[in-house]
């Protein structure tokens, strides 16, 4: 059975872009637009990793990402935080937050499928 | 006409002296005991007390203590009638003269006119000497209100001083001061006692009028109405009524730099003297000054906030821009990505070629905004630094393994070798180093034809042997310290190629923000033009400097030099990203310098540096430096009360050694950021001119 992966971004490009890389490597994706759209898909879809934006709608993807880790139910899914920021504060925010990647834009499609890989242990 | 007071109990005898005495146009007050005499000496203020010896016998000398008890009957001149045996002893007891019975009435008016004669003078000199008492105490004002003019830039309290300086000297009843810098007009009334409604209506009317006459300013927009009120009254269960409007005045209207600025006027009960006016116009002459100076400051103060704001904005609006800009950046990239890496199909070899292009572009413009953000980083002073000793030679050789693969097609081959553990270690930031060496030799390969060479090398330099003009100085910055050479063992590193060069005219814009120097082969390279303006201020920050030698067409040489890993240069650095913090945290930084003015002791200077670091914490070398005869001591994120507090910490530590005589020529001196100054040399500097014993032997 092909794994899970949930992408939140709030662009609808970003997302698309996103979906058909990962799609063509043979896993499935859900997609989540906010983060209160992506909590509940975190909770009701059973994905095997999610890949975060941080700028996000509603509840910010480092708060996504705390809510998740900080559950017993959830912390062992693997989250791969993407952000525009580079600012070093930023970084350590979202290392304090759990997050196992940080990964940032614009970024490679390598880099990425690389990681999911690697966290998905397809490799 | 002068006053006699006559003592006698005897009413025949005093009945014919009152009579000779009036005769001579006298006025004679008669008491028959001593404290009659007393009581009507105080009330009457006499010239002359005449006096009876059998009236007041053994108590004489008390008697006359008492009639000259007061300031005002202390010249009285007393007179004592007495017996022929009377001892000198007795007459002397606090008397000024006498007259022996019996003796002739001219005998008597001859007497009493002499010692007239020597009152009409004591009472010249008491006058004159409190004259002088007071020209004295208003020169004591004077000087007291002109320093204290010099310890403050505050408008108000420049003003608040001048009120108090002539109240202080003049003792005035109502002292009045026009404001009229900006905004509302303002009037401040000091009053001894509370003031009428209709009082404030004249006197608004009158300082205006008296202004405008004495200024010749023409306006109309100054009214009575629109002054705005400020009064200040000592005492409040008094009234001052309008006759107070028709006592002596003065006025005088305050110029600043030939501006006017506002004016002053005082009023008394009491005419005011030739000196009073001196005084008056000394004081008010004086407050113009430091008025310009607050005026100025003021001014100053309010463009940092705004230059502040501006900057914070600039950075601010940076950053959101490069957000901005990234999140659509990324949706092209992995677009093209996708279609180039033929995951959605097979495309067209010029498909291909110009999605190549496209790509290219696209992370061109990705590096201009990471360059963007941190310039505009290091520019606002938020670039964080992890100084560490290392040896240059391995951020250096990664950088170079790195750029070989970018190199070998171009066919440049990069000469080097550079042993590592073999030179002293610098006090840096890595990846700092490592974008800088980037930068540079990045840069080489780009302007370096296929077939040429890139040569790096590394070598341990003195710095005073090198040609400081080379040295590229930043027109903008504000670090720059004329006059200042640099000192000892640097490293100097150089990037050389035999590329393009730079002409002469434009080798000082290569380190400025955006400057690419235009030729078609700068075009077809590309970069951002901000490699250069980044490492610039990132060699800033390591305390090195930077510079080009270059021959068009023959090729450039990069070089720049870094402190080796030296107590003062890890100082400096330390003393620097401390002063950054500060600045960041808004807290203030004081540097301590403490200095033995006799000759250097390795003996003395180790027992005292000891001493400093046992009242700091040992953990933190860092915070101390210990150079031949001076120590210098960071304290980072205080205040000036707890930098004080130190201060008075050290001065215990060695008062409590009692004075050891090779410790006796220490001296203290301390500068705080942001009050002294800002940047790490000026402190440095002013910490060593500002010298307080520490001890008093």
């Amino acid at each position: 059975m092909s794994k899970k992966v949930l992408i939140v971004d709030d662009e609808k490009d970003i997302v698309e872009t996103l979906q058909f890389i990962l799609e063509s490597e043979g896993l499935e994706c859900v997609v989540a637009y906010d983060g209160e759209e992506a909590l509940s898909l975190a909770k009701t879809q059973n994905p095997d990793l999610i890949v975060l934006d941080v700028m996000l709608p509603k509840i910010n993807g480092y708060k996504v990402c705390r809510l998740l880790k900080f559950d017993a139910k959830y912390k062992h899914i693997p989250i791969l935080m993407v952000t525009a920021r580079t600012q070093e504060e930023d970084k350590i925010i979202g290392e304090e937050t759990g997050a196992n990647e940080y990964i940032t834009k614009p970024f490679d499609i390598e880099t990425i499928t690389k990681l999911v890989k690697k966290y998905l242990e397809l490799t | 006409m002068s006053k006699i007071i006559l003592v006698d109990n005897n009413l025949k005898r005093a009945d014919k002296i009152h009579n000779l005495l009036a005769e001579f146009g006298y006025e004679v007050l008669l008491a028959k005991n001593g404290d009659e005499a007393i009581a009507l000496t105080n009330e009457n203020l006499p010239d002359i007390v005449l006096i009876d010896a059998t009236v007041v016998k053994d108590n004489l000398s008390n008697i006359c203590k008492n009639l000259k008890f007061y300031t005002q009957t202390n010249d009285i001149q007393i007179l004592l009638l007495t017996d022929k045996d009377s001892s000198p002893d007795e007459i002397l007891a606090g008397a000024d003269g006498y007259i022996t019975k019996p003796f002739s009435d001219s005998i008597l008016i001859a007497t009493i006119n002499a010692h007239l004669r020597i009152k009409k003078l004591l009472d010249i000199l008491y006058t004159n000497n409190s004259e002088l008492a007071k020209s004295l105490y208003q020169l004591n004002v004077l000087y007291n209100t002109s320093s204290q003019f010099a310890g403050t830039l505050d408008k108000n309290k420049l003003l608040k001083i001048m009120n108090t300086g002539l109240e202080k000297s003049l003792k005035h009843s109502l002292c009045c001061t026009l404001v009229l810098d900006e905004g509302k007009p303002l009037l401040i009334i000091n009053s001894s006692k509370s003031i009428t409604e209709e009082l404030l209506e004249k006197l608004k009317e009158r300082i205006l009028t008296n202004y405008l006459e004495n200024t010749g300013e023409d306006r109309d927009d100054l009214t009575p109405e629109d002054l705005e009120v400020e009064i200040n009254i000592r005492k409040s269960d008094e009234t001052l009524t309008l006759d107070i409007l028709d006592k002596d005045y003065l006025f005088s209207s305050i110029n600043v730099a030939d501006n006017p600025f506002g004016a002053v006027e005082i009023i008394r009960e009491t005419e005011f003297t030739g000196e009073d006016i001196t005084c008056f116009q000394t004081v008010v002459k004086q407050v113009s000054l430091p008025l310009e100076s607050a005026i100025l400051y003021e001014e100053i103060k309010e463009k940092n906030i705004k230059l502040e704001k501006l900057e914070k904005l600039k950075s601010e609006f940076i950053s959101i821009v490069s957000h901005e800009l990234r999140t659509p950046l990324t949706a092209i990239k992995s677009s093209i990505d996708i279609i180039l890496t033929k995951k959605g199909g097979d495309i067209t070899s010029i498909q291909e070629k110009f999605l190549s292009n496209a790509k290219r572009n696209v992370d061109r413009l990705s590096s201009i905004i990471n360059d963007l953000l941190d310039l505009s980083k290091i520019e606002a002073g938020k670039m964080d630094y992890k100084f560490a000793e290392l040896d240059i030679a391995e951020p250096l050789n990664m950088v170079i393994s790195t750029f070989k693969p970018v190199a070998d097609p171009k066919n440049i081959f990069i000469e080097t070798n550079i042993p590592e553990n073999n030179f002293p270690k610098i006090y840096g930031d890595c990846t700092k180093l490592e974008q800088i060496f980037a930068n540079l030799v990045s840069n080489a390969i780009k302007f370096t034809h296929s077939g040429g060479k890139i040569k790096v090398t590394l070598e341990l330099v003195d710095a005073s042997n090198l040609d400081d003009t080379l040295f590229y100085k930043d027109p903008a910055s504000i670090n720059i310290k004329a006059g200042q050479k640099i000192k000892g063992e640097y490293l100097k590193i150089a990037i050389e190629d035999t590329g393009v060069g730079i002409a002469k005219e434009d080798i000082h814009k290569v380190f400025d923000k955006f400057q690419q120097i235009e030729s078609s082969l700068s075009r077809e390279v590309g970069g951002t033009g901000l490699g250069l303006a980044i490492t610039k201020q990132l060699v800033d920050a390591h305390r090195g400097e930077i510079w080009v030698e270059s021959e068009l067409n023959k090729g450039s040489k990069f070089c720049l030099i870094l402190p080796t890993a030296r107590q003062e240069s890890i100082f400096l650095l330390e003393l620097d990203s401390k002063l950054q913090q500060s600045k960041q945290n808004h807290s203030c930084l004081a540097l301590i310098s403490i200095k033995n003015n006799n000759e250097y002791s390795k003996d003395v200077m180790e027992e005292v540096s000891n001493k400093i670091v046992n009242i700091f914490r040992k953990d933190d070398k860092s915070k101390f430096l210990i150079e031949d005869n001076i120590i210098k001591i960071v304290l980072s994120n205080t205040d000036k009360f707890a930098a004080k507090n130190v201060v008075k910490r050290i001065k215990k530590q060695f008062s409590k050694d009692m004075c050891e005589s090779n410790q006796s020529n220490l001296t203290l001196g301390i500068a705080i950021y942001p009050d002294d100054a800002i940047v790490s040399e000026e402190l440095i500097e002013l910490s060593l001119k500002s010298t307080i014993p520490i001890l008093k032997c």
